[in-house]
């Protein structure tokens, strides 16, 4: 099949929907290798700050390229994160968070490039840790998604928008 | 003050002995004392002058608990004012950054200039009646505003020594990082804000003294990035820690956490098989190192002393440590919480490639891989100390007592390894004289 001619459906929703929920099965499982796995070798994982701005400059809110983030990850050091997160001396994570990630709202559009898509989604995370900490988060991402020669979808950009200016968790140790 | 505990300050606080009691990270009346006792008398990071260039520029921070808002003046100065409108409290500037030639609260609108002079009210002649004397109410000035090459500090206490003089010392080691190139720095990328669940002397601490902590603490994230054929890394912070080095400590409460000696046989800076990025910062202090020389001499320029410090008392830099250099301030909130923000700083004059490499390397390291780790135990010992116990235990500061002497590179008070806690009693020693005075605390040699 030509992917160029990917009708954008209920099909297709469903397919992507579904990759969603399966990777947020292998986070919420601790498998985060397998998670890595579903981004490309090119890949970008890239969560901007979010600023207070006055209202003319309100398009602003998110860092640009090039600035301050809380994650900007290629493959090799988004596989460094994961290497940490499946040692046993990454004491953020050692005992480990239960985290649940909810995704929804997913919408999808073509991408740049023939084949590629350009998909939206939202996202609430929860986690409790050790005895009585909890983190919520909630936000938005913007995924570029293409597939490879086996016809797998990957991950070849994903840009995180975490709903909070003072990230008020103790860390980030979780992926979104 | 403080009547209804068991121990005195100075009890809790044996910097002698290098016993501290965990009651100090708890107390809430230690909290309040020191709202009022330290961080209105201390110089208090607020920007880098990079952070206001034209007039009208400003940003929003805090000095101790109190909202300040800076403010960039069309003589090129920088005044400092407290975000409160005279009128009933109400922050009068409630965005990070921006630029604006007015700030109006939003409660019953008067109007403040950018030199917090308050102009206009609605209404005005109908409803103050000509009895209202508008140049009385202006937004309180942060009295004292100095600058020490881009970093803008204020200070509320009229009788606290000139900047220069209150950093003494910790301005050599400063310079590392300031003053390496000709037009000095600039932070760029905005900034890097998260709570963390501790007290904030946790991490000031650890910044004026505490590498100790990076062989544990960090252990997964060196061995994490050990992937390829890295010198540095592959190692490991546990064979770092032992190599030759120094630490600062400054009587002011000051430090230097610990940085390699020239003759350690290892660069400092960052390390090139980790990734492009290291490389190109590699390559950027190679072809700059001589320049550095002629402003700072060797020792400075070749790498020592790098690494984390101190301005007390909550005043961060990790300065040209694997491939870049953080400003950071701790800012309390309660006494059990603090908001941790970063700025990334760079040469002004580097080139776009070098900068931008330099932010990525920030986002691996301290950013990506070491926080997370921070952030967990300092919460941790937090959560520990809720209990009663716990509290009163006496901690262990010992570590490099009667090793302190002078060194003919480095000025000020040196312990001559890489590890140690004199750094950290000398801060928690100069934190109880503010503590215990009634006034500003004169340094008695």
């Amino acid at each position: 099949m030509d992917v160029r001619q990917l009708e954008i459906g209920a099909t297709l929703q469903f397919e992507i929907e579904q990759f969603y929920y399966r990777e947020a099965e292998l986070l919420d499982d601790r498998r985060f290798s397998e998670w890595l796995d579903l981004f490309s070798d090119d890949t970008r994982y890239w969560m901007p700050t979010r600023s207070n701005r006055q209202l003319r400059e309100q398009d602003k809110e998110a860092s640009a390229d090039g600035e301050f983030a809380l994650f900007d990850d290629n493959k090799r050091t988004l596989g460094w994160r994961v290497k940490q997160l499946n040692s046993f001396t990454h004491w953020a994570e050692n005992p480990r968070s239960r985290t649940r990630h909810l995704v929804s709202n997913v919408r999808i559009a073509a991408g740049p490039e023939g084949g590629e898509l350009a998909v939206k989604s939202n996202f609430i995370c929860y986690r409790n840790r050790l005895q009585d900490e909890v983190d919520l988060w909630a936000g938005e991402r913007h995924d570029l998604m293409r597939r490879d020669e086996q016809h797998v979808w990957l991950i070849a950009r994903r840009k995180v928008f975490l709903d909070q200016n003072v990230v008020l968790s103790k860390n980030l140790s979780v992926f979104f | 003050m403080l009547t209804d505990k068991t121990e005195s300050l100075a009890e809790m606080v044996d910097w002698e002995s290098g016993l501290i009691s965990g009651q100090i990270f708890v107390d809430d009346d230690i909290y309040r004392h020191e709202a009022e006792r330290l961080f209105l008398r201390t110089w208090n990071f607020l920007a880098h002058e990079s952070q206001l260039q034209k007039a009208g520029d400003f940003v929003t921070t805090f000095i101790g608990a109190d909202r300040i808002l800076l403010v960039k003046q069309g003589d090129g100065s920088i005044k400092a004012m407290l975000s409160a409108c005279r009128h009933r409290g109400l922050s009068v500037c409630r965005v990070d950054f921006g630029n604006a030639g007015s700030f109006v609260c939003p409660f019953h609108g008067w109007v403040y200039d950018g030199a917090g002079v308050l102009r206009s009210a609605p209404n005005f002649e109908s409803s103050y009646h000509g009895r209202f004397d508008k140049s009385l109410w202006g937004l309180v000035a942060v009295p004292r505003v100095e600058s020490y090459k881009g970093l803008v500090f204020g200070c509320f206490d009229l009788e606290a020594p000139s900047l220069p003089e209150y950093l003494g010392d910790m301005a050599w080691y400063l310079d590392c990082l300031l003053d390496r190139r000709e037009g000095g720095t600039e932070v760029i990328g905005g900034v890097h804000r998260i709570r963390i669940r501790g007290n904030w002397k946790l991490a000031a601490e650890q910044f004026a003294g505490d590498n100790y902590h990076a062989i544990i603490t960090h252990v997964s994230a060196g061995s994490a990035w050990a992937d390829g054929p890295s010198g540095r890394s592959a190692g490991g912070f546990a064979k770092i820690m032992q190599l030759p080095g120094r630490q600062f400590s400054s009587r002011a409460g000051h430090g230097m956490a610990g940085f390699l000696a020239r003759d350690s046989g290892l660069p400092s800076f960052c390390d090139p098989s980790m990734s492009e990025d290291q490389a190109v910062v590699a390559e950027y202090f190679r072809a700059t190192r001589n320049e550095a020389a002629d402003r700072l001499g060797v020792v400075r320029a070749d790498g020592a002393p790098d690494g984390a410090g101190l301005v007390f008392p909550n005043f961060g830099i990790l300065a040209n440590t694997l491939g870049a250099s953080t400003l950071t301030l701790i800012h309390p909130k309660g006494p059990s919480q603090f908001d941790y923000s970063r700025w990334c700083v760079v040469d002004l004059a580097a080139p776009k490639a070098v900068k931008e490499a330099m932010v990525r390397c920030l986002h691996v390291w301290p950013l990506g891989m070491a926080d997370a780790d921070d952030g967990e135990n300092w919460g941790g010992i937090q959560a520990t100390l809720q209990g009663p116990i716990a509290r009163r235990l006496k901690f262990n500061y010992q570590m490099g007592v009667g090793q302190e002497c002078s060194d003919q590179d480095f000025p000020g008070t040196i312990t001559p390894f890489i590890v140690g806690e004199v750094p950290q009693r000398n801060f928690y020693r100069r934190w109880l004289e503010y503590m215990t005075s009634e006034s500003w605390p004169v340094i008695d040699q």
